[in-house]
C-alpha cells in the first residue's frame, strides 16, 4: 500500500467522526458535513503532498473543510442572485432560531456562511483575527465586521445562556494553521 | 448559569462527532471510494499536466493528418491584400542563431519494466516498420497507475490502423512526427509548463539527435518539423506575457533559414500550422494573416476578417479555414492562397464560402470538414459532446447523423475519424476508429480502469481549434 494510502486510511479510521462534528459546525445538515469530509479528504490526498504523519494531515484536512465550505457559500451567493428558487442560510429567521434557547446549532444556523465560518474560526480553533482572514482569504477588516454582526445575533438568541471572552482574548490551545499554496 | 461560548461550541462539535461516529458507514467502503476518487483526480492533474504541453505547442499531439503529405513546398512570392501581416520576412537574416542545437547520441530512458505488465502488449518497433507508416497511422500516450508502489507509468506506441501496438523506445512526451519517417520532436515532461528545450530524436532506437533550446527568458510555444523532414519550425515566445519574439525554421543544425518578427497573440497561441506543413495561420492579435511555411513569405487571406473572429481550424490541407465571427450568425470558410473550390456542385466556387451552418445553440463549435463516401461532412464539438452533420450545399441544411457520442474527433483520415474517447464522467475511454457514414467502429486501444490500475491517454487529445484534417476537395 502507499504511503499516502496509509495515511489516509489512518485519518478515516481514527479521525473521520471528529472531521464530520468540526464540519457539521460549518455545515447546517449533518449529510452537507459529511460531504464537506469527503471532499476534503480527496483534496488533501489529491496532491502529491508528504505529510509527517496523520496529525498534520488532519490539520489539513480541517483546512480543506473550511476552503471548501466557503467555496460552497459563495457558489450558492452567486447561484442565488440569479435564481429565486435557491434558499440561502440567510433566509433562516431569527425568530425562528430565537425559540431555540440555548440550542446552539440554531444560533449558528442564524448566521450567514461567512459569519458562522469567522465565527468557528475565531472561537473554536482559536484563531486570532488576523489568521481568520488569511485562512478564509478575507481582509481582516471583513472578518472583524462578520465576527462583530455574527456575536450580536449570537448574544440576542442565546441571551444570557453564553457568556463571551474579552477582546483581548488569544489562542487558549495550540492549532496548527496550514497554509494553502495558491491553486 | 451561562457557559462560556468556546464551551459550547466545543460541546457542540462533541456531540456532532458522537453521532457521527454512530452512524459512520463502513470504512472499508468508504476508503475504496475515497482511493478512486483521489487516484482519478491524480491521474486527471497528471494528463492535464501533459495536455497543456500538448497545447502550448501547436502543433500537438502526434495525430496523422488524412492528406498525403506534400513535396516540399516552394517559397510563394508575396501576395499583396489588405489583411496580411505587415512585417517582412527575411530568407537571409543577419542575426546570428541563437538556437544552439546539441548533436548527442543519449538513448532516452525507458518506461519503467515495473509497469510492463499494466501497459497494452506490444512489439519492439523499427526502422522497417517506421518507414512503412502512411497517414492511417497514429502514435498513442499511455499512463497507468501502479496502485501498489503508487507509480505512474508512461508508454508511447505506435498503432496501426488495425490496431497493432508497436511500443516507441521514448519516455518524453512527443509532440511531433513525420508519418514514413523515424524523426520526431519530444520535450521534457519535467520542463511543463516553460518549454525551453525540444529534442530531435530517432523513434526506432530513441536516440537524441539533436536538442534546440529557446533564448534566455524565452519559452518554445510552437515546436514542427518542416513538410520534407529537413528542419523544424518553433516560435519563441516571451515567458511572461503571450506575446511572440520570434518565428523562425531551422535546419537540423540549427541554422536559421528564415525568421519572421514578434507579434501579441491572441488565445496564447502563436499560429495554426496546416495539416501539410505548408502554410501557418497567425493568431495575431491586430490582424488575421498566414504565411508561407518555408520563408515566412505573406500569402493572401481573401475575405473580411474582423477582431472578433476566431478560427476553428484548418478545413483541408491548406486552402481553408474554419472561422467564426461573433458579428456573424453562421461559421463560414476563407480561403487561403490563391481561389479553390469549396465542395462540389452547389457549393461553387469563391474566395469565401459561407458554409450555412448556424452556430450551435448547445455552443458547439466547427471542428473538422471531410468527405467521406462521397458525402460532405462537419464535424462540431463541444461541451455538450461531438456531432456529424451532413451538409447538403450551402444552402444551411445539415443533417445530423445518428451516431453516438463516442468522444472527441482527434483526426480525419480518408473517410474515418480516430475519436479520444469519453466515458461518462469525461475521462478517457480508448481511440476509437469510425467510420461516421456506416457506423463501423474499431476500439484500437481500450484503457483498463479496475482493479490495481487507472490509465488515462495523454494524445490523440488536441486542444481546442487544433487543425484537422479534412476532404473537402480543392484545386489550386
Amino acid at each position: 500500500m502507499a504511503g499516502w494510502e496509509q495515511l489516509l486510511e489512518e485519518v478515516v479510521r481514527t479521525r473521520r467522526s471528529a472531521l464530520v462534528g468540526y464540519a457539521h459546525l460549518f455545515a447546517l445538515e449533518r449529510a452537507d458535513a459529511e460531504d464537506l469530509v469527503q471532499e476534503a479528504l480527496v483534496r488533501t490526498f489529491a496532491r502529491r503532498r508528504s505529510f509527517p504523519d496523520a496529525i498534520a494531515a488532519e490539520a489539513y484536512v480541517r483546512a480543506a473543510i473550511r476552503t471548501s465550505f466557503l467555496d460552497r457559500a459563495r457558489k450558492a451567493k452567486v447561484l442565488a442572485g440569479r435564481s429565486h428558487l435557491l434558499a440561502d442560510d440567510d433566509a433562516r429567521s431569527a425568530d425562528e432560531a430565537a425559540v431555540a434557547g440555548v440550542d446552539v446549532a440554531a444560533a449558528l444556523a442564524a448566521l450567514s456562511p461567512q459569519q458562522r465560518a469567522c465565527t468557528v474560526l475565531r472561537f473554536f480553533d482559536d484563531l486570532p483575527v488576523r489568521d481568520v482572514a488569511a485562512e478564509l482569504r478575507l481582509s481582516e477588516g471583513s472578518v472583524k465586521r462578520y465576527l462583530s454582526e455574527g456575536v450580536t445575533t449570537l448574544r440576542r438568541i442565546l441571551g444570557d445562556a453564553a457568556s463571551w471572552p474579552s477582546e483581548g482574548d488569544g489562542p487558549t490551545v495550540p492549532v496548527m494553521v496550514v497554509r494553502r499554496s495558491v491553486r | 448559569m451561562s457557559q462560556d461560548f468556546r464551551s459550547l461550541l466545543r460541546g457542540l462539535s462533541e456531540v456532532r462527532t458522537r453521532q457521527a461516529a454512530a452512524a459512520a458507514p463502513d470504512p472499508s467502503t468508504e476508503l475504496r471510494t475515497l482511493r478512486t476518487a483521489i487516484r482519478r483526480r491524480r491521474l486527471a492533474r497528471t494528463s492535464a499536466t501533459v495536455a497543456a504541453a500538448a497545447a502550448v505547442l501547436v502543433v500537438g499531439a502526434v495525430a496523422v493528418q488524412g492528406l498525403q503529405r506534400p513535396e516540399p513546398v516552394p517559397p510563394a512570392p508575396p501576395v499583396t491584400s489588405t489583411s496580411t501581416p505587415s512585417a517582412t520576412p527575411s530568407s537571409t537574416p543577419s542575426a546570428p542563431a541563437t538556437t544552439t542545437p546539441t548533436p548527442i547520441e543519449t538513448p532516452a530512458s525507458p518506461a519503467s519494466p515495473t509497469a510492463a505488465g499494466l501497459l497494452p502488449s506490444a512489439l519492439p518497433v523499427t526502422e522497417e516498420v517506421l518507414a512503412g507508416t502512411d497517414d492511417d497511422w497514429i502514435i498513442a500516450g499511455y499512463m497507468a497507475f501502479i496502485e501498489d508502489r503508487d507509480e505512474l507509468a508512461t508508454a508511447e506506441y505506435l498503432v496501426s490502423p488495425h490496431g497493432d501496438f508497436y511500443r516507441l523506445p521514448v519516455s518524453s512526451l512527443l509532440v511531433d512526427w513525420l508519418p514514413g519517417t523515424s524523426s520526431a520532436l519530444l520535450v521534457d515532461q519535467a520542463a511543463v509548463p516553460a518549454l525551453t528545450d525540444v529534442h530531435l530524436a530517432d523513434l526506432a532506437t530513441g536516440h537524441t539527435r539533436a536538442t534546440f533550446s529557446a533564448p534566455d527568458g524565452q519559452q518554445i510555444t510552437l515546436a514542427a518539423l518542416t513538410a520534407d523532414g529537413a528542419g523544424v519550425l518553433l516560435a519563441y515566445s516571451d515567458l511572461a506575457s503571450t506575446r511572440v519574439e520570434r518565428l523562425v525554421r531551422l535546419d537540423l543544425t540549427g541554422h536559421v533559414l528564415a525568421e519572421y518578427p514578434g507579434y501579441p497573440t491572441r488565445r496564447d497561441r502563436p499560429g495554426v500550422l496546416s495539416p501539410d506543413r505548408s502554410t501557418l495561420l497567425l493568431e495575431d492579435t491586430r490582424r488575421f494573416g498566414a504565411l508561407n511555411a518555408n520563408d515566412f513569405a505573406p500569402v493572401a487571406l481573401t475575405g473580411e476578417w474582423g477582431t472578433d473572429c476566431q478560427v476553428t481550424g484548418w478545413l483541408d490541407a491548406h486552402s481553408w479555414v474554419g472561422v467564426r465571427c461573433a458579428s456573424r450568425p453562421t461559421d463560414e470558410a476563407l480561403s487561403v492562397g490563391s481561389a479553390a473550390v469549396l465542395g462540389e456542385g452547389p457549393a461553387g466556387a469563391g474566395p469565401r464560402e459561407n458554409l450555412g451552418l448556424q452556430h450551435d445553440p448547445a455552443g458547439r463549435y466547427l471542428v473538422a470538414a471531410m468527405r467521406s463516401h462521397g458525402r460532405l461532412l462537419v464535424v462540431r464539438y463541444g461541451a455538450s459532446g461531438t456531432t456529424f452533420e451532413e451538409l447538403s450545399g450551402v444552402d444551411g441544411r445539415a443533417t445530423p447523423l445518428d451516431l453516438p457520442d463516442l468522444g472527441q474527433v482527434a483526426v480525419t483520415v480518408n473517410d474515418h475519424v480516430l475519436l479520444s474517447g469519453t466515458g461518462v464522467n469525461g475521462s478517457s475511454t480508448g481511440i476509437i476508429w469510425l467510420d461516421p457514414v456506416t457506423g463501423e467502429r474499431r476500439d484500437l486501444l481500450t484503457l483498463v480502469d479496475g482493479s490495481g490500475v487507472y490509465a488515462g491517454l495523454a494524445y490523440p487529445a488536441p486542444p481546442s481549434g487544433r487543425p484537422l484534417g479534412g476532404a473537402f476537395w480543392s484545386t489550386d
